[in-house]
């Protein structure tokens, strides 16, 4: 048993979907299960996890709902995916980065509450902190280790928290083609830093991706560990100084 | 004009900027007191023998000179839009033309000012103009304000990564027969 | 002046008037140009020998970046600029008293000194005819009404080396 995904070729289905009874209703709570057979990797759905997986669900069959979740001590967050909108009391600085229950309720518009609720605030900066808490560093479900990917555009971030070394696999991603092992080896960086940005990417739509073809998929479980020479990063390039000179 | 040019080179630099302030009289289009007319200059400095030099140079086309000048000895361009212009995308892309080079070098980033102003364009309309102006290239667009620090300094690591990047994957160029 | 430089056409006119008197006494001069402080043209002599538009901008920024220069190496204020090149040399000065700025080309024909002098006897008298100006001075007038009043004396055969 291999302990990558068996999905054959770019032409693919979506992964079987365990908690979907529990994600269109009733409470997620602590409950774990297995994730998609194609992985072998148990990854729980509380936590931020099943919010991630929720909000994707809405993204890829849009519909006219709403996500609720309620996070102990916090009041109920509530988003709209197809407005692109949240709502919620909390600001982003208080973001809980590791909840222990999560309730996640997705349910109808009420058109009458939607024409009474102010403006919400836009989505992007809590998928990126959603997509960066999720998945406990694995990849998202619905993204495959062997495909390649680039950015559709850059995200917005003046607005968000984040690091250098996201900064740098960002930027990586706006020139190529990247299956997360090797924007990790290329940037040097934790393989879960580098699929955590990616799971924030795709939850945040602004990448794109490409299969390969299936004779390209290594037969090995172990990731690329040596990419070619010009994909190392320069050692004390001008980035580094600045970053080092301004204590970034 | 009026995009926060001489504020960002301020917040940036480590040293007194250097500027060439004069008297605006062309309050129609920017409703301040004084404008650029040479460049701001300041400075940081990364060891004895490296600095970065940081130039801000008008955005009147009448000061277009100064373009050329600057063009051919920077390294990248941070180019600032102010939100509230009566078309910001269509003056982002008339720059973007006279920068051709550093544009192609991935050498340019754009940072959209007074975003509390006027919400529109969105930082996504921007990138949609892009990419249908250039198809082939991701530029970062990224909302600023030129006072913070932190934006800044996200601003200029953002366009040294971008070059640092584009050079690593740039594919090596053909060679051409004459 | 509420009214930028550029805009006010008494101020055109009476720049205009500077110009041509500054002419009269040096054959040398090529081409001279009243800007404001921001690089727009408020009014040259003659046309058609250089862009004015863009005189006026680099002038503009020449003298902006002159007088940082001189501040930032604390010589007090600059006085004047020189360009001096192979076949000329342009010479910017102040009005005293207002945000426009003198650009003056000659040719190599014209010694510095002689050049530096009509150009500052040029913008002091522009200086003098805008301290003179009634407030709702109308536009336009007589052309030697400015030598009437002081400024430049009367045109003497030039000299040339």
């Amino acid at each position: 048993m291999h302990g990558h995904e068996t999905t054959t070729g770019p032409t693919r289905t979506s992964p079987p979907d365990p908690f979907g009874d529990v994600l269109t209703g009733g409470y997620a709570g602590s409950r774990t299960g297995t994730g998609p057979a194609t992985t072998g990797i148990t990854v729980p759905s509380f936590g931020w996890t099943g919010v991630a997986i929720a909000l994707h669900r809405l993204q890829q069959e849009p519909s006219a709902s709403i996500v609720t979740v309620r996070v102990p001590g916090h009041l109920p967050l509530v988003v709209d995916v197809e407005a692109n909108a949240y709502w919620w009391d909390t600001p982003l600085e208080l973001f809980p980065a590791d909840p222990a229950d999560v309730e996640v309720v997705t349910v109808a518009k009420d058109p009458a509450q939607e024409a009474s609720r102010q403006p919400g605030a836009d989505l992007d900066a809590l998928l990126w902190l959603i997509g960066n808490h999720s998945f406990l560093g694995e990849l998202a479900w619905w993204l495959q280790r062997h495909d390649r990917y680039r950015l559709v555009r850059w995200p917005n971030l003046t607005t968000l928290p984040h690091t250098p070394d996201q900064m740098r696999m960002t930027a990586m991603l706006g020139y190529a083609f990247l299956p997360v092992d090797e924007l990790a080896n290329a940037a040097e960086t934790d393989p879960a830093e580098a699929r955590r940005l990616v799971n924030a990417f795709s939850l945040m739509r602004l990448l794109r991706s490409e299969s390969p073809a299936p004779a390209d998929v290594a037969a090995t479980p172990e990731p690329v560990v040596d990419p070619a020479p010009h994909l190392r990063p320069q050692r004390g390039g001008l980035f580094r100084r600045l970053r080092d000179r301004l204590g970034l | 004009m009026g995009a926060g040019k001489s504020t960002a080179i301020q917040t940036l630099s480590e040293t007194a900027v250097v500027s060439t302030e004069a008297a605006n009289t062309d309050r129609a289009t920017a409703d301040k007191d004084t404008t650029t007319v040479a460049l701001d200059y300041g400075e940081i400095t990364l060891g004895p023998d490296e600095k970065v030099r940081l130039y801000g140079i008008p955005g009147q086309q009448r000061f277009d000179f100064m373009w050329s000048i600057l063009k051919d000895r920077a390294e990248g361009m941070v180019l600032l839009v102010n939100n509230d212009a009566a078309d910001p995308i269509g003056e982002m892309l008339a720059f973007l033309d006279e920068f051709r080079d550093l544009y192609d070098r991935g050498g340019v980033i754009v940072a959209a000012t007074r975003s509390d102003v006027s919400a529109t364009p969105t930082v996504a309309d921007y990138a949609a103009a892009l990419s249908e102006h250039r198809p082939d290239l991701v530029v970062p667009v990224f909302t600023v304000d030129p006072r913070k620090d932190d934006q800044m300094r996200t601003v200029l690591m953002t366009l040294v990564a971008n070059i640092e990047m584009r050079s690593m994957f740039a594919a090596p160029a053909a060679a051409v027969a004459e | 002046m509420s009214v930028a430089p550029h805009l006010d056409p008494v101020v055109v006119e009476l720049g205009r008037v500077a110009l041509r008197d500054m002419r009269d006494v040096s054959t040398s001069l090529v081409y001279s140009s009243f800007l404001t402080d921001d690089g727009f043209e408020v009014v040259h002599e003659p046309d058609g020998r250089v862009d004015p538009n863009r005189f006026a901008s680099m002038a503009s920024s020449i003298q902006a970046l002159s007088e940082a220069v001189a501040r930032e190496v604390h010589i007090g204020t600059s006085e004047y600029v020189i360009i001096a090149a192979a076949q000329g040399h342009v010479i910017q000065l102040r009005v005293p008293g207002h945000p426009i700025v003198l650009g003056a080309l000659f040719d190599d024909d014209e010694t510095l000194g002689k050049a530096l002098s009509v150009s500052r006897r040029c913008a002091t008298a522009l200086a003098t005819a805008l301290a003179a100006r009634p407030a709702d001075a109308p536009a336009g007038g007589d052309a030697h009404d400015h030598a009437a009043t002081g400024g430049w004396p009367a045109p003497t055969a030039s000299v040339t080396a």
